[in-house]
């Protein structure tokens, strides 16, 4: 298994470079923007693209797209952005250059959209242009809809999900198979890191009630490693390198810490002990407002580590065609490939032991903040 | 940078299913995996601690066990050696006494016996000596009823007897 395992790695990596220069191809004939080429691909989208045709068009799966329409106050669900558009929802893009492709406006918000764009458009006075700019933006705010559609990332964390869940139901069965004696096949392989997660982490910030938050450590733990890895993989989700995915678990770790509090906590919040009275007020501030960055600093923490990662590499890969393009002949862009795919290996090995890292220091950190809150003592 | 900014947008579609799904799989996981494998994990535990408390008390039980062996066979050893000694002294002294029973018998016999020859002797001579008398006393008788009317023929008789007596 470990074998297997690790032959699979292996192939990612090595196929990784490689399968993102050919999806940063297709831009050679445009203008090459590494900006909008690498944030592109770190971020979330409305269909899984494979790749995309000299035209422009992409080849891949529409991924469901599931609205509140506010105004209507109605739930609208479609089988693909296609579908939507169809149903009278109009790109968000059209009006406001800086939203992403796919986010959609509810129907009927066009004609008063495209009015009021074609009235900026003729305006010739700055500052009237501008008043009708903020009335655009506050059109289209009031125009949208609550997207809570199927993206790339929902999907891969399903994936993720279910991967975890027959993974360890499997070695859970093991261990009812076999009880009170050695671990084999995978479980040997998790064993070890279970026992990690409730040793080194959960018994040592949590020492006293660690069993009762054993379970949600070790989800943490697993569903982060294994969100990570999946980020490697090319065609696949950068999960956790979205903003949106590490602040939800932060805010997990945030009710976990808050609702579970005990009155320590409180008092040391609210009313510090062991400090001059006039010094009350100021850790007052201090401690309150620590109860804020510290979920936030996890949720920047792992977001930031894990998008820096998949910038790196695709930095590196970009090279290759920022060069080719300088030169005005491939053959720059192949001599820099050659460079920049032992870079960018480098980097994802790099990225390996970082998805692992993150995953444990997130996990750490969500048991040390839980930790402080529950044990009484100090 | 346009992208940028729409990137640190929280998406609060994205938000939702992620704790949808995170917590989903969390109420799996903890029902079908975390729990009974930490269970497990722990049972174990405790059963290899209990295995080597086990085998260290059953060590010492050995231990002990060898040195109360070693104990008895010290001590049976040593009543062997007793019991030969005592069986020894025993079969000395039996023998001893045997043998100064024999002895005693022996001179008991031996004194009876010569007991017996000197009373049979006695009576022997007791005995020869009435017959003698008698004998004498017939002869006497007969000698003086010949000497009445043989003298030769007395004297005859009188040595034929002491012939006979001889």
């Amino acid at each position: 298994m470990y074998i297997k395992i690790r032959q699979i790695l292996i192939a990612f990596i090595l196929a990784n470079p490689l399968l993102l220069t050919a999806s940063g191809g297709e831009k050679n004939s445009k203008d090459f923007n590494l900006v909008n080429f690498a944030l592109h691909h770190i971020a979330d989208s409305y269909s899984w693209d494979f790749y995309e045709k000299q035209d422009g068009s992409k080849v891949g799966i529409q991924l469901p797209r599931v609205f509140i329409n506010l105004k209507e106050k109605e739930l609208n669900i479609f089988a693909s952005t296609h579908h939507a558009e169809e149903a009278g929802y109009v790109e968000e893009y059209l009006y406001n250059p800086e939203a992403l492709h796919g986010k959609m406006l509810i129907p009927g918000a066009e004609f008063e959209l495209k009015e009021l764009t074609d009235n900026i458009h003729l305006e010739k006075d700055s500052l009237k242009k501008k008043e009708l700019e903020v009335q655009l933006n506050a059109l289209i705010t009031k125009s949208k809809p609550l997207d809570f559609s199927i993206t790339k990332n929902v999907l891969f964390m399903v994936f993720a999900a279910i991967l975890l869940l027959w993974i360890f139901i499997s070695v859970a069965k093991k261990y009812k198979q076999n009880p009170n004696s050695a671990p084999r096949g995978l479980q040997s392989a998790l064993e070890p890191i279970i026992v990690f997660v409730r040793d080194e982490i959960a018994k040592t910030y949590i020492p006293h009630k660690y069993e009762r938050y054993l379970p949600l450590l070790l989800n943490f733990f697993f569903f982060i490693w294994i969100l990570n890895m999946m980020g490697l993989i090319p065609f696949s989700s950068n999960v956790t390198g979205n903003f949106s995915v590490t602040a939800s678990l932060a805010l997990i770790t945030f009710f976990a810490t808050n609702l579970s509090a005990k009155g320590s906590y409180w008092k040391h919040i609210f009313w510090f002990p062991g400090v001059p009275i006039f010094v009350k007020p100021i850790m007052l501030v201090v401690e309150f407002v620590s109860v804020f960055t510290k979920p936030f600093a996890l949720m920047i923490r792992l977001f930031a580590n894990i998008t820096a990662g998949h910038l790196v590499i695709l930095s590196f890969i970009s090279l290759i065609f920022i060069f080719g393009k300088m030169g005005m002949s491939p053959g720059a862009g192949w001599a820099t490939s050659f460079i920049s795919v032992i870079f960018a290996l480098f980097i994802d090995f790099i990225e390996i032991l970082i998805a692992l890292l993150q995953a444990y220091i997130f996990t750490t950190l969500s048991a040390l903040f839980i930790g402080q809150a529950v044990e009484t003592e100090h | 940078m346009l992208i940028l900014n729409a990137l640190l947008t929280p998406n609060i579609g994205l938000m939702f299913w992620t704790i949808v799904i995170f917590l989903i799989l969390l109420f799996l996981l903890k029902k079908f995996a975390w729990k009974p494998i930490t269970e497990m994990l722990k049972s174990r535990e405790e059963s290899i601690d209990e295995a080597l408390k086990q085998a260290v008390k059953a060590r010492e039980e050995v231990d002990t066990l060898m040195a109360k062996n070693f104990e008895l066979i010290a001590e049976g050893q040593k009543e062997r050696d007793t019991i030969i000694k005592e069986a020894k002294e025993r079969s000395d002294e039996i023998v001893n006494q045997a043998k100064e029973d024999a002895r005693k018998e022996g001179k008991r016999l031996i004194d009876d016996a010569n007991e017996m020859i000197k009373r049979e002797r006695q009576q022997t001579v007791r005995d020869i000596k009435s017959e003698i008398s008698a004998l004498v006393i017939e002869t006497a008788s007969l000698i003086i009823k010949k000497e009445l009317s043989f003298k030769e023929e007395h004297q005859q008789l009188i040595e034929s007897k002491i012939k006979e007596l001889q």
